[in-house]
């Protein structure tokens, strides 16, 4: 399949980005991409490997009671702020199962991408399709891969590319899983799919500015605080002169 | 709010938060991001495409 028809050809989506709306993108490694998708992300520095039917699968982290023979229902815990002086949007102590995933790397020319859910160091992403018995040079390994890829745009518009969608369904929010070795546990699946369609329909995170102030450098505040101090006409003025030096004090 | 989503999976029943969500097939003709040049909906979940391989 090219593409995902007309309405939603990559050109409509990012013209509906830049009008400041946002795009939850779900992947799945039973559903070939399309190659239209394949490359719009690929405009955005988003890597999808080259074969069309890949899979990430962990062989020490994966849920023993639905894929004990396949690996492909990865487990991660809630994952930690992406830089320690972020809030962390996405955490949490337990545990989230990721079944039939498709990897994503990020290229590391683009500020605007982060990734939201890494894989574990021990995963990695293949064809299933291929008859070899071990992998060579797979497309991405270990932490590399990005499952969950966000992506804000300089109007702030978001777009996050969700690499399993079965993570999304009601069956996963209630699951019960268990790893090598741990212990059975319910999934934090519910809570991390509100975090991730929270940040991305712009319910968290989003900076506003509350109030700016800016008025000429060379004058200076000679009123006592309890005073209005715009009503004097210094403070935020309509016009400047070329070349006038402007301070602001605060942007909050 | 309206979500616009591609379904032929599943049911993401979590999203009620206020939002209004309507479901579409991509064959869908009338189909439009765009209404009179503005977006026609806030926000868009895509859904993968029905798969063909075999199960």
């Amino acid at each position: 399949m090219l593409g995902l028809g007309p309405a939603l050809s990559p050109k409509n989506l990012l013209d509906f980005i830049n009008q400041n709306g946002n795009i939850l993108l779900t992947l799945s490694a039973d559903s070939p991409t399309p190659s239209a998708i394949a490359s719009l992300l690929l405009e955005l520095d988003i890597h999808l490997p080259p074969d069309r039917t890949t899979l990430v699968v962990d062989h020490f982290n994966y849920d023993i009671l639905s894929a004990a023979e396949k690996h492909d229902v990865l487990l991660l815990p809630q994952p930690s702020a992406v830089r320690p002086d972020v809030k962390n949007f996405f955490g949490g102590d337990g545990v989230i199962a990721f079944p039939r995933a498709v990897a994503q790397e990020l290229g590391n020319s683009s500020p605007h991408l982060a990734p939201i859910l890494r894989a574990q160091g021990t995963a990695y992403s293949y064809n299933p399709k291929d008859d070899i018995e071990s992998v060579e040079d797979p497309f991405g390994v270990g932490s590399q891969i990005s499952l969950v890829t966000s992506m804000q745009a300089r109007n702030s518009a978001r777009f996050t590319v969700f690499g399993a969608v079965e993570a999304l369904e009601n069956k996963w929010f209630d699951a019960k899983v268990k790893g090598l070795q741990s212990k059975q546990s319910q999934t934090a699946n519910r809570e991390f799919a509100r975090q991730v369609t929270g940040w991305t329909f712009m319910e968290t995170g989003v900076l506003k500015v509350g109030r700016v102030e800016h008025h000429l450098s060379s004058v200076e505040a000679t009123t006592r605080s309890n005073e209005n101090v715009t009503q004097l006409g210094y403070l935020n003025p309509s016009i400047y002169r070329i070349k006038n030096d402007v301070v602001s004090p605060s942007a909050s | 709010m309206q979500i616009l989503s591609q379904t032929i999976l599943t049911d993401d029943c979590h999203i009620g938060r206020g939002y209004r969500i309507s479901f579409e097939s991509p064959k869908n003709e009338q189909l439009s991001l765009f209404k009179h040049g503005e977006r026609a909906f806030d926000h868009i979940i895509i859904l993968p495409p029905k798969s063909k391989g075999i199960p």
